[in-house]
């Protein structure tokens, strides 16, 4: 690694590409841990999964903390932009659209041209480390590039990684590239190095990149990858029946991978819970129905929390189809049969009294209906949550609850469940033991090369034909 | 350090408080009272790294606790290492020197500095708060630590603590410097104990053995047996000699039988020395007990700003970071020793201070008059004549020369000065510059040349104008008033100190007569022929004037002194009532 930390100093403007899993994070990490400078290092990424992540490596490798800071883009950027708003221009300190936060990074990029603040970052750090580049939008690039006018600068990503591409994300060619020294890129896979990984998965992986790179097909023939056919009237059985052998690995830690979102949720329905979903950074089905449950009442109010539990369990839609649509229609529901049960008594509550105090107790009940299970397990946790925290009274509206409960997941760190099902946005730079690709032919270059480098023991691809065409798809 | 604006709120005697911009070497003047060791005490305890500052309900203005007393002093020229991010960097404002003002957030310009607003407040449950504020963003707290950093250091406090090794002191700090030697210090202590066992020879007093031989006896009828013998000895606890109890000699003598201006300047020397270079020095009194020479040396070691070179005089003085200095003073000695710019008048009306800088009018007065700024009201006599009679006036109404017992001028905070050049011209421009110091001022002037600024300016300003009636000096005044006797002990005095030749001539040609025409005694001149006594007054007091016959202090002193000997005789005279009027004037200052 040492010689890797000399060619990461050697430039002041330096660009290292590393490809999935060649220990870019580590090599942050040792970089700034192992190497003395006057003054702190100051390291940027983009989530608070990331922060989280170098910040671990960090403490493995006993750097203290006047040796690097270590925040998210956009973080820094509205601290810096909202202690000086006059300067800076910025209007409002609570930044939650996309427009709000180019306006943030535009607003901190004017604000560092002022050679008084300039003087500041320049007293308070050595230099500045940004990983995963490749995810940066326009605006964050130019920020990155006012800082490093003031300070030695290096980033690191992976293009072939940076799955977000809308359009006002950085161009790696015409924006990234001319405006940093290439460094020579990483090349190790440590991720299939580790004890128990597959090494030879790892070193295919680094041919296939290859391939994705130059646009050629990506073949599953003769590969450490395991091909399954995906067959038109079959494939959703055989897709199933996989995930279930998956579950023989006890303990181990498991991925699907699908490009929408409403397919991961069926799946997840369908497997009954086995594998849960990984939601959204921002959840928005979480605020959605916190400002439903509030603004509906009566009977109203039993239908969203009815349909709220629907998407979350497996066994709601099924078993309370004639509750829903009485309360639906606005009238109250008393079942034929069993109607001192629990979780209806709990939904008469929720349509007869005013109270937000009964939701919580009402989708409890629902969670322990016999065969019932929660594959949305992240969706559901937030929103009880958020519901406790409502109820302590220190916010205004169960929304500002949700919104403040999900701020301290991201910040504090997700718990995963073992098993989870996502789209390749939703689990890119996650580790699993297995990976399982359940359409690959629907993923384009990036996706693929995503997906594909998430399982560090077994990779199993789902596809139409063992020859993949990634190129054909459009990003 | 640099400090750009100091503001106070509801502390002690200060309701209110906004001073902008003082110098990097700024003295505070003011009477007593005047809160002027208010404000450095407030300054200190803004800047000080000390965290168990103790107040209570008499630190509140008007003990009032309802709301919390606030000091904010906005400096800068910090340390670089408050000024990043972590510490204050999101929390710089600006100073614009030339409009000395204070902006939120530092303006990009190369000239606009950056500054801190550092501010303590202390609420009704007495808990003081350290902060570092500003309107655009939240207030951080500044820690102790970080404090220290400013150099705060206030001179010539524990004056005799400082002069011994006690813990804590400079010397001792100067001491453990060397911790090698602490070892051997401890050892020659320890000695000195023993050797002051030895030389206690209790045997030679035979009621101290006696005592101790008469409890071995009866100590033996309890079953006591004694394992050698009983005898008095000095005991270790209260010989024992620690580092607190070596102070400071010269030669045998202790320095706490030196005088205090000696210890004072000892101290104040050693505090300077550990001061943080760069800091701001606050010294309260700064003349106190100290004699005019060594007031002088002390103003010049400050504001050098620079240590003591270590080798002593004449080595090279070591570079310091550039210093600010605040000091209070009710000296005329450090007055006169400052330049005007440095000096600032300090004003307190029911709680409303204001901070003032000398105006370019009376920059010249500060040297010549020193006492005025350290009183309360000012009486500016147009010349040296009007200042001596001021005083005779004020040794007649006290008292002194058998006239009145009225209060004395000094007892009222009342202080005559004159104006500098010889005619006089400057005086009511002097009034003027006092009247906008906030000080109580009286012009005493001649009424024979019009006044710039005019009477009607000066009183509209809030000024006292008393001046004579008609067109006519002081001297023309007196010779048109006094009884005859008066008169003639007037020219008696100035034939004695002209020359009576001289007076005669003068006077002869103002009558526009021959000298030999005027009698030869003076008793008589007012029996010139066909000259009536008005005339040969109105030369009299003319040639007075020309003649420069009382045209020094002492001459009017002795003027006014022959004037009070008759005022009870002329009570309807402009003169009498004039002077009435100006001890009016001086007993409403009360």
């Amino acid at each position: 690694m040492n010689s890797n930390i000399e060619a990461l100093f050697a430039s002041n403007r330096g660009l290292l590409v590393a490809p999935a899993g060649c220990g870019k994070t580590r090599l942050i990490a040792e970089a700034v841990a192992l190497r003395q400078t006057p003054r702190r290092q100051l390291v940027l990424t983009h989530t608070h999964a990331g922060v989280y992540e170098i910040r671990k490596h960090l403490r493995l490798l006993k750097a203290s903390s006047s040796q690097a800071r270590v925040e998210t883009i956009s973080g820094w950027a509205l601290k810096y932009a909202a202690s000086y708003p006059h300067t800076s221009g910025l209007l409002f300190d609570e930044p939650e659209t996309t427009e709000q936060w180019n306006a943030v990074h535009e607003a901190a990029t004017r604000l560092l041209k002022n050679a008084h603040v300039g003087r500041v970052v320049e007293n308070s750090y050595s230099g500045i480390m940004v990983d995963e580049y490749q995810d940066c939008s326009r605006p964050q690039h130019q920020l990155i590039l006012a800082v490093a006018e003031l300070l030695p600068c290096r980033v690191l990503g992976d293009p072939l990684q940076g799955i977000f591409d809308f359009s006002g994300s950085v161009d790696w060619k015409t924006d990234v590239v001319p405006n940093f020294d290439q460094l020579p890129p990483l090349e190790k896979p440590w991720r299939w190095e580790q004890e128990n990984a597959n090494r030879g998965l790892g070193q295919w992986l680094l041919r296939v990149r290859e391939q994705i790179q130059s646009g050629k097909d990506v073949l599953l023939q003769h590969a450490p990858a395991v091909w399954k056919h995906l067959d038109p009237v079959y494939g959703a059985q055989a897709q199933l029946a996989e995930c279930k052998r998956m579950v023989n690995n006890i303990g181990e830690s498991v991925v699907a991978i699908n490009k929408w979102p409403n397919q991961h949720h069926s799946l997840t329905s369908r497997l009954k819970g086995l594998f849960t979903c990984v939601e959204a950074i921002d959840c928005p089905e979480l605020f959605q129905f916190a400002i439903d449950f509030e603004q509906k009442s009566g009977p109203q109010r039993a239908a969203a929390v009815l349909e709220f539990a629907s998407i979350c369990m497996t066994k709601v839609k099924s078993q309370l189809h004639s509750a829903i649509v009485s309360y639906s229609s606005g009238k109250s529901y008393k079942p034929h049969a069993n109607a001192d049960a629990p979780h209806f008594a709990a939904l008469h509550r929720v349509a007869s009294e005013n109270t937000m105090s009964a939701v919580r107790p009402a989708l409890q009940r629902l969670a322990e209906l016999p065969d019932n299970r929660i594959h949305r397990r992240e969706l559901y946790d937030e929103m009880i949550l958020a519901l406790c925290d409502y109820s302590m009274g220190t916010h205004t509206s169960l929304r500002e609850a949700a919104w403040s409960v999900r701020s301290r997941t991201r910040t504090s760190g997700r718990k995963l469940g073992l098993r989870v099902a996502g789209s390749t946005l939703l689990v890119k730079g996650m580790e699993f033991q297995h990976a399982l690709i359940l359409d690959a032919d629907k993923l384009n270059s990036k996706e693929l090369y995503v997906a594909m480098t998430r399982g560090t023991q077994s990779l199993t691809i789902f596809s139409k034909s063992p020859v993949l065409r990634p190129h054909l798809n459009s990003t | 350090m640099r400090l750009y604006e100091i503001s106070i709120r509801r502390f002690r005697g200060i309701k209110k408080l906004d001073w902008t911009s003082p110098n990097e070497f700024s003295c505070l003047v003011g009477p007593r009272d005047s809160t002027k060791s208010t404000i450095l005490d407030a300054i200190e305890y803004a800047l000080s790294p000390r965290w168990n500052v103790v107040f209570d309900d008499t630190d509140f203005f008007n003990l009032d606790t309802s709301e919390p007393i606030e000091v904010t002093v906005t400096v800068g020229e910090v340390p670089e290492s408050l000024l990043v991010e972590e510490k204050f960097g999101l929390h710089l404002r600006g100073w614009n020197p030339a409009t000395k003002k204070v902006n939120d957030e530092p303006e990009p310009a190369s000239d606009n500095l950056r500054a801190l607003s550092i501010r303590l407040t202390v609420d009704s449950a007495l808990e003081p708060q350290w902060n570092v504020v500003n309107d655009h963003n939240e207030a951080k707290r500044i820690s102790h630590k970080d404090r220290e950093l400013l150099g705060l250091a206030r001179l010539g406090s524990s004056v005799d603590w400082h002069l011994s090794w006690q813990r804590g002191s400079i010397l001792s700090r100067f001491t453990a410097g060397n911790s090698k030697d602490v070892g051997s210090i401890s050892g020659v202590l320890a000695e000195a104990t023993r050797a002051a066992r030895k030389t206690f020879t209790p045997s030679a007093v035979d009621s101290l053995n006696n005592a101790a031989q008469r409890t071995e006896i009866l100590a033996k009828h309890l079953g006591v047996q004694p394992i050698t013998h009983y005898q008095p000895h000095l005991d270790f606890e209260s010989a024992s000699v620690g580092m607190g109890g070596v102070t400071l000699h010269d030669g045998e003598i202790p320095l706490r039988n030196a005088g205090l201006g000696t210890r004072r300047l000892l101290t104040l020397a050693l505090q300077k020395e550990i001061a943080r270079a760069g800091g701001v020095t606050l010294v309260d009194e700064v003349e106190h007990a100290l004699e005019p020479h060594a007031i002088r040396q002390l103003l010049t070691f400050l504001k050098k700003g620079s240590e003591i070179p270590e080798g002593g005089k004449g080595a090279e003085p070591k570079e310091s970071a550039r210093e600010c200095v605040v000091l209070t003073t009710h000296s005329p000695t450090v007055i006169v020793e400052l330049d005007a710019t440095n000096l600032f008048m300090v004003r307190n009306e029911a709680g409303q201070t204001t901070v003032e800088g000398i105006p370019d009018e009376l920059q010249s007065v500060v040297r010549i008059g020193p006492d005025a700024f350290l009183g309360k009201a000012v009486i500016v006599c147009e010349g040296k004549t009007e200042y001596g009679v001021c005083r005779a006036l004020d040794n007649w109404w006290s008292g002194a020369i058998g006239g009145q017992s009225l209060k004395s001028l000094g007892l009222l905070g009342v202080v005559p000065i004159a104006s500098v050049s010889g005619g006089g011209s400057e005086a009511p421009r002097i009034a003027q510059g006092f009247v906008t110091l906030g000080f109580r001022t009286l012009l005493f002037a001649d009424s024979d040349e019009p006044l710039n600024p005019s009477e009607e300016d000066l009183r509209n300003a809030g000024g006292t104008v008393v001046q004579w009636q008609g067109s006519c000096s002081i001297e023309q005044r007196v010779f048109w008033d006094l009884p005859w006797d008066g008169v003639v002990e007037l020219l008696t005095v100035a034939a004695e100190e002209k020359d009576e030749e001289s007076v005669r001539s003068l006077v002869a040609s103002r009558l526009g007569i021959n000298a030999t025409g005027l009698s030869r005694d003076i008793k008589n001149w007012n029996t010139v022929p066909e000259v009536n006594e008005q005339t040969v007054r109105d030369a009299l007091g003319k040639a007075a004037k020309v003649g420069k016959w009382f045209k020094s202090i002492a001459l009017g002193e002795t003027l006014g002194n022959i004037v009070t000997k008759y005022l009870n005789v002329i009570p309807n005279t402009d003169l009498a009532k004039k002077i009435s009027a100006l001890r009016l004037w001086v007993d409403s200052s009360e």
